[in-house]
């Protein structure tokens, strides 16, 4: 069990990231091309731009820093690294 | 003996070990992150769209190297040593020093959008993790304390 409060958050914005992934086929429907951002499993914002997005998270009291703040492409990029 | 927990995530096309942890630079509060593991990379590089979820005024760091990643332009600034976090298998913090970049893509595009963070081979060696591969479960970095 996870008692520390910051290994706590990190484990929730993991699961987040995870959860943006799996929905990806479906957020293209409505977020296409746009940043959304998304925190406990909702979809809490979106925008243009990342800082258009941090503006809307900050004005609903939520960190930006601490948030799953990610693009919704047309396509996956492929790339070996 | 520690493990940080990996997990696989898609990143580029395809599924790739990953980590989440916090990046502590200065007095900046906390900024969550989460990288590919990748020991094919000298570097630890912040994404600029991961650092744009802060304040941290990354614009005005030095430029240390001009980089490819793929077929994309990326100019790595130093932002310095940061204090990186990470969660055990335990639920405890390990913290960790570390040199870190920002990896800036000097072209636009969705694939600029979508460049990752990274927790290089520089990191892996400066701490002596290993990535332990397991049949049956998570991968994770192991350490010892």
């Amino acid at each position: 069990m996870i008692t520390n409060t910051l290994a706590m958050e990190l484990k929730s914005f993991e699961t987040d990231f995870i959860f943006f992934q799996d929905k990806k086929e479906y957020l293209r429907k409505d977020f296409l091309n746009k940043f959304v951002a998304i925190k406990e499993g909702e979809i809490v914002a979106s925008g243009n731009s990342i800082e258009e997005v941090n503006k809307i998270l900050e004005h609903k009291n939520i960190d930006p820093a601490k948030t799953v703040i990610e693009f919704v492409p047309e396509e996956e990029g492929i790339m070996v690294l | 003996m520690f493990k940080i927990p990996l997990f696989s995530g898609k990143s580029l096309g395809f599924e790739r070990d990953m980590v989440t942890f916090s990046v502590k630079y200065g007095n900046f509060p906390n900024l969550f992150c989460k990288g590919i593991v990748d020991t094919g990379c000298p570097f630890t590089i912040i994404s600029e769209s991961s650092i744009k979820r802060t304040r941290i005024p990354y614009n005005s760091k030095p430029s240390k190297y001009n980089v490819q990643l793929g077929n994309i332009n990326m100019e790595l600034r130093e932002l310095g040593i940061c204090e990186l976090n990470f969660r055990d298998e335990k639920g405890d913090i390990k913290k960790f020093e570390q040199e870190v970049y920002v990896g800036i893509p000097l072209v636009k595009g969705y694939l600029a959008q979508e460049l990752p963070s990274f927790i290089g081979k520089d990191f892996l060696n400066n701490h002596s993790l290993s990535i332990i591969n397991k049949k049956e479960e998570d991968n994770y970095l192991m350490g010892e304390d």
